[in-house]
């Protein structure tokens, strides 16, 4: 019985449709990364030995199949079924989440909802859009734009792309949402992680780059964290008191 | 033949230009089934609107920092190949990673790949895409269990914790960010601020004029950004 409800609650056919494509989508967008280069050697015969790219593979799978994994592990669950073309058009903190963030904002929805699901996609699929053509008029516009982009203000600014985002969707975090309801005290769940970033942070060790793993570490705190306070009543879900006098706005 | 003769090669713009095309389409039609599953959820025309026009112009930024990236990285790989890896998953740290890696591994400068042999390039080209491959794979593989999982904990019968659960991964993530953001140096911190003052001040215009709600995004990321030259020259 619980196992049926569970099929209708996660087999909608939007979301039955999303994921079932997207994987698709993924496996065939693999395997066409993988073979532009080897088209690339075939055609021009010239096929690099094994001992030419061992180092090079090494070195960059060591450090980056755990960032893959961090960055599946926590990031999945805020993209719903958009994370397929998220994950295929890359720029996932600097572009992708942010915009599907404020999108679901905008929309008034709930993240993990089907509403704020398919709001995601849209956003994504906007996003993904947006920068490929941006790239595309780059390609084209190459010689003039090359010397207008590498100005030093220009340049100086894009360093500070990441902080100029979280700023805007830090004071999004701390309200309630537009949900019927909300998480009381919801902020008091970060402290520990939080302080516990903190520490690593002013001591050299934890950095932007290193972001996907220190997240995948710091959820199982998060969660224990939220249980005590949960367990405890300092934690609590209650009536959205700004999504009820909506309801009642629509209603009149 | 060097390394410039397959970067620069037609081949290699058809084929970047076919896998951009399909992706698009992809990103097409996934928003026209989105939109229509959003309309039948009860959500207005207007709302969708708002959404688009409010991601256009959050994306615009990022994107010409993704940009700035493809001419720094177009120096030492060529146009084409750039190209196609900040359009498809790469990021300007991960490629010019991956690139000086390989090229470390060959004895060879990362200025010096495009005039090198081709196999340079070519290791060049195979190894960063070996290496961002894991992360799309585990997608396909656990994508759908594990997001739906999270869902179900929200809406199913966990009732009360599932509502708190699922919205701890987005605390988690604030959770590592910020701190990072506020005690990694003063211009970050600053800049940080400013986006937050912006947002504020975005938030109570639009109070009065709604339509700015939808760009609040896109404010804040522009005054925050051009704030950090100040804050970075004085500190």
């Amino acid at each position: 019985m619980k196992k049926e409800n569970k099929q209708v609650l996660t087999m909608d056919p939007f979301t039955k449709w999303a994921h079932k494509y997207g994987r698709l989508f993924m496996l065939l967008f693999c395997v066409y990364i993988l073979a532009v280069p080897m088209i690339m050697c075939a055609v021009y015969g010239v096929w690099p030995t094994f001992t030419q790219m061992l180092p090079g593979a090494i070195a960059i799978l060591s450090i980056n199949i755990p960032v893959c994994i961090a960055e599946v592990g926590s990031y999945t669950p805020i993209l719903g079924s958009s994370c397929y073309l998220t994950f295929a058009t890359g720029n996932l903190m600097n572009l992708k989440i942010p915009c599907a963030i404020n999108a679901q904002k905008v929309a008034k929805v709930e993240q993990n909802t089907t509403e704020g699901d398919a709001i995601a996609l849209i956003s994504t699929c906007v996003s993904s859009i947006v920068t490929l053509v941006i790239l595309f008029v780059g390609v084209m516009l190459f010689a003039p734009l090359s010397g207008v982009l590498q100005n030093k203000y220009i340049s100086t600014a894009s360093n500070y792309l990441l902080p100029a985002l979280f700023g805007c969707m830090t004071l999004g975090m701390m309200g309630r949402g537009n949900g019927k309801t909300y998480v009381k005290n919801k902020l008091l769940i970060m402290v520990v992680p939080a302080l516990l970033i903190s520490i690593l942070t002013i001591m050299g060790i934890a950095s932007t780059g290193f972001a996907g793993i220190l997240i995948l570490l710091m959820i199982p705190v998060t969660i224990l964290c939220a249980r005590i306070l949960w367990k405890l009543g300092i934690v609590k879900v209650l009536p959205n008191p700004s999504a009820v006098s909506a309801d009642k706005a629509e209603e009149k | 033949m060097t390394g410039a003769t397959l970067a620069s090669s037609p081949l290699l713009f058809i084929l970047v230009g076919a896998g951009l095309l399909a992706i698009i389409v992809f990103a097409l039609y996934s928003f026209k089934k989105a939109k229509k599953r959003c309309l039948e959820l009860g959500m207005s025309e207007e709302t969708i609107s708002a959404v688009v026009k409010s991601t256009i112009s959050a994306a615009i930024i990022p994107s010409l920092a993704i940009l700035l990236g493809f001419v720094i990285l177009s120096v030492s790989l060529g146009v084409a190949w750039p190209w196609w890896r900040l359009s498809v998953i790469g990021s300007l740290a991960y490629e010019t990673m991956a690139a000086q890696y390989t090229a470390d591994g060959l004895g060879v400068a990362l200025s010096e790949i495009l005039s090198s042999d081709p196999t340079v390039f070519a290791s060049v080209m195979i190894v960063m895409t070996i290496g961002i491959i894991a992360g799309p794979l585990m997608i396909a593989v656990v994508g759908e269990k594990y997001s739906t999982g999270v869902m179900n904990a929200k809406s199913g019968e966990k009732g009360e914790w599932g509502t708190i659960f699922s919205g701890l991964f987005y605390l988690a993530m604030f959770a590592v960010y910020i701190p990072i953001m506020v005690f990694t140096d003063l211009p970050t911190t600053l800049t940080l601020v400013t986006s937050m003052v912006v947002t504020v001040i975005v938030g109570m215009l639009s109070k009065k004029l709604p339509i700015l709600a939808e760009f609040t995004m896109a404010a804040s990321l522009i005054v925050g950004m051009a704030s950090s030259v100040l804050w970075a020259s004085l500190f």
